[in-house]
């Protein structure tokens, strides 16, 4: 899973944890007052006093009070940094391998990446590299590493060995972006 | 799971902005010096929260029970992903129901078949581990399978092993089920990444 894909999962979880919180207090709320039920737990009464007593206070604030604009305004990027990581294209958990007489064949995509970046990084000089892999039937594979240009061949063939390995070289093509490497103080 | 999950913050994400976006234009006075001297809450409302009246604790209690419904459907939804539909038992024996009746009819337990699988799949050189389970329906079930595969494995290999693995499955259990394999790269045991 995604760090997005987690992330929407847990505030998904976080979303219903509180609903099911406020409906029972409010079902709760609502039945003792209704049937006049008492005495109640103390915290419960202080948690009913202090919303009728923020209520009541925010019903004396007015729109162009500059809290309410603050708080308007933190809504407002919330709102809008939550539609841009919403919004905006997400790589594909698994990529598809091959159909056979048994079944079809799914990679998952991160594990490629994390394991090429490291095969790199573990096997060249290259102080550190990032590999994103995408694409349906053809593959596209692009390896941006902070090394000397001189590795590029030696990563690049890094690159389709390990295509080779899930039978994809011929499918795929290959991109390798050389960074300046970093220099060690 | 992940659309749902998706479609609802971007509804989220609409809904605080809108809010958001409203405060700041009313407050700022865009729409008129009036609307920008009121409160985000009516006096009304918090007169009725503070002295509410039978009907107010009866829409009270309404909108507790629907949040508190909400809340759960969405909460058994999200802790079901990935769990996704599994087939308990897998049913041979007669085709109608009265000849089963009289004849009976032979089940096999749907984890004995998965253990068994799996089982043989993490033997399996290259290999570490391997997750299976059985879906779909009784007439087509399913075999899901996760593996975590050895970064240094040849996948055509494997696949050969995994293949003679799914259909001695399906030489055991009698049906002609479907595979899904979803394969994870890892690290080879004891390099270094």
């Amino acid at each position: 899973m995604g760090p997005l894909r987690f992330f929407n999962r847990l505030l998904a979880l976080l979303l219903s944890l509180a609903l099911v919180a406020v409906g029972l207090w409010a079902l709760a709320s609502s039945a003792t007052r209704a049937l006049s039920l008492g005495p109640l737990p103390e915290w419960f009464e202080s948690a009913n006093r202090s919303l009728q007593q923020g209520l009541t206070d925010l019903s004396t604030v007015q729109l162009s009070d500059p809290r309410a604009l603050g708080v308007g305004f933190g809504l407002a990027v919330v709102g809008l940094v939550l539609l841009v990581l919403e919004l905006r294209p997400w790589p594909p958990p698994v990529l598809f391998l091959e159909e056979d007489e048994t079944g079809k064949w799914w990679l998952h995509r991160s594990s490629f990446e994390r394991v090429l970046r490291s095969v790199v990084v573990g096997e060249t000089s290259a102080t550190d590299a990032r590999a994103r892999l995408r694409g349906r039937r053809r593959w596209k594979l692009t390896v941006d590493a902070d090394a000397s240009p001189e590795l590029r061949p030696e990563i690049e063939q890094l690159a389709r060995s390990s295509l080779a390995r899930l039978g994809r070289e011929a499918e795929s093509s290959v991109r390798v972006r050389i960074h300046r490497a970093r220099r060690v103080a | 799971m992940d659309t749902f999950n998706r479609l609802l913050w971007v509804l989220m994400g609409l809904v605080v902005f809108a809010i958001g976006a409203t405060e700041i234009v009313v407050g700022l006075g865009a729409l008129g010096s009036s609307l920008s001297q009121s409160s985000p809450v009516p006096a009304a409302v918090a007169e009725h929260v503070n002295a509410p009246t039978g009907g107010d604790l009866l829409g009270l209690a309404v909108a507790g029970l629907l949040a508190a419904l909400v809340g759960l459907l969405l909460l058994r939804a999200e802790l079901r992903v990935g769990a996704g539909s599994r087939l308990a038992n897998l049913r041979f024996g007669q085709a109608n129901a009265e000849a089963q009746q009289q004849k009976g009819h032979t089940v096999v337990r749907g984890g004995g078949l998965e253990h068994g699988v799996q089982q043989s799949l993490q033997a399996l050189r290259g290999v570490h581990t391997a997750h299976v389970r059985l879906g779909g329906n009784p007439s087509h079930p399913a075999l899901f399978i996760e593996l975590d595969v050895d970064q240094r494995t040849s996948l055509s290999a494997l696949k050969t092993a995994v293949q003679q693995a799914i259909r001695q499955f399906r030489r055991t259990s009698g049906t002609l089920s479907s595979a899904e394999i979803r394969v994870s790269l890892a690290a080879s045991r004891g390099s270094v990444s």
